[in-house]
């Protein structure tokens, strides 16, 4: 590991790699998890809410889940204000493509329009990448609900499902045999739960730890992207069974 | 003098341009194609200022392959429309674009569908357009006989009376005939000098 080649972005260590892209995933492995599953009829988007104090204000906004437009969401996992600048970002990108075309953006442009972005923070300007990982969940009409990752370095990929943030890889690996293409909403919800509530470093999961989030369509044909009330939320680990750190959870 | 006309029929969207190029009193060319493919489901026929309607059409089309290139995927007819207009009224407040398009594509979900958009970047979507002072003869013979769904042969019908009476660049049409197949668009020309330009979910061509 080569230190000389730390300090700048822009340039390669010896052994080809970007050591401030690195860095800033390691960042990022530090921060509270996030999960996203594809089912059949929607997207599931499950985060662990890191800073839990009675002092904290609730209020109606989200510390993990940002709507980008009316048929896109995501989840974060990283620092929160790189994170809230990329969000911005992306909204502005999503509208101005309302606005040039006077349809919904497609997703994965978007996606790839702010990974786009993201890429400029490693090759040029000398200004550190983004500390912040991104889940985005949404619907369009090309290709139906999809879900892409994207990291500091401005790679992306479509997943049927994936984890990002603190543990990701353990995650990765419990979703990867518990998941099954055929899913509906409830148990992709019920499989992100039990896998975050393995995966989390507390014993139990308290509404007040997690976010969760879904995108799916309205019988109108509208996309909806709907956060969980805490109420709902309770009632849905009680029903899940991850709640009881003994109980073995319900499959 | 020049005229762009479009309706929409059953399954597909026309556009007939006149093919006359002049400059004043000497006519440089009377097959100019001034209709501008786009990619193989969309159509842009436009007239006005020469070189801005050559260069805009072009850009247009260009811009649209990029967008395929760059995403997968095509624009839809609706997307690509109000891409033209937004170059239109961007360009409007600095040096004018002067040049009227009519845009016929077809969609799957949608079907077919004529957008008329004008120099000043109006955006309507519409039935029936035109522009030109042919558009004084084509416009009021698509009110007397424009129906909905027209077939082809109704549409080519109509066209050509719509075009009967303009002083340059049209020739009689002669016989049609027509085959259905995969979607696909064909153009062809008459013998003549009028290139009638077509887009639907059939193929037909032209017979001179």
């Amino acid at each position: 590991m080569s230190r000389r080649y730390d300090s700048r972005t822009t340039i390669f260590s010896p052994e080809g790699r970007l050591y401030q892209v690195e860095y800033a995933m390691e960042a990022i492995g530090n921060a509270g998890s996030a999960i996203g599953i594809l089912a059949t009829d929607g997207v599931v988007l499950v985060g662990e809410k890191k800073v839990t104090s009675k002092l904290l204000q609730t209020s109606k906004s989200t510390e993990k889940m940002y709507k980008i437009d009316d048929h896109l969401a995501c989840a974060v996992a990283g620092i929160m204000s790189d994170a809230n600048i990329l969000i911005n970002t992306a909204r502005v990108q999503a509208q101005r493509y309302t606005f040039a075309y006077q349809e919904p953006m497609p997703v994965e442009q978007l996606v790839q329009s702010l990974c786009d972005t993201k890429q400029g923070y490693t090759q040029f300007g000398g200004l550190r990448p983004f500390g912040v990982s991104f889940l985005f969940a949404g619907w369009d009409s090309n290709f139906g609900f999809q879900l892409y990752m994207s990291d500091p370095s401005g790679n992306y990929s479509g997943w049927k499902a994936a984890a990002i943030g603190a543990n990701n890889q353990a995650a990765q690996s419990m979703l990867k045999q518990d998941y099954a293409e055929d899913l509906g909403r409830e148990e992709a919800v019920n499989l992100a739960l039990k896998v975050l509530s393995k995966t989390m470093d507390s014993t139990s999961l308290t509404s007040d730890k997690l976010e969760l989030a879904e995108i799916f369509l309205l019988p109108s044909g509208e996309v909806k992207y709907q956060v969980c009330s805490p109420e709902v939320l309770t009632k849905l680990l009680l029903k899940s069974g991850v709640n009881q750190p003994d109980a073995e959870p319900s499959a | 003098m020049e005229c762009v006309f479009g309706l929409v029929g059953d399954g597909f969207a026309l556009i007939a341009a006149d093919s006359s190029a002049v400059n004043s009193i000497l006519v440089h060319k009377s097959n100019e194609d001034k209709i501008m493919v786009l990619d193989s489901h969309k159509l842009l026929g436009a007239s006005g200022e020469a070189g801005d309607r050559a260069q805009f059409t072009e850009y247009i089309q260009k811009n649209v392959h990029l967008y395929q290139f760059r995403n997968g995927i095509p624009l839809t007819t609706a997307a690509a429309a109000n891409f033209t207009r937004g170059e239109l009224a961007t360009a409007l407040r600095k040096e004018p674009i002067f040049c009227e398009h009519l845009l016929a594509g077809y969609d799957k979900e949608v079907g077919p569908s004529l957008y008329y958009i004008d120099y000043i970047a109006t955006l309507h979507k519409l039935d029936k357009g035109a522009f030109g002072y042919g558009s004084y003869f084509s416009l009021s013979m698509m009110d007397r006989h424009y129906r909905n769904r027209m077939s082809l042969e109704q549409a080519i019908d109509l066209a050509t009376s719509a075009s009967s009476r303009s002083v340059l660049g049209w020739s009689s049409l002669p016989q049609t005939s027509s085959s259905r197949s995969s979607t696909r668009m064909e153009r062809g020309s008459t013998r003549g000098v009028n290139p009638f330009h077509q887009y639907d979910g059939y193929v037909h061509s032209i017979v001179s």
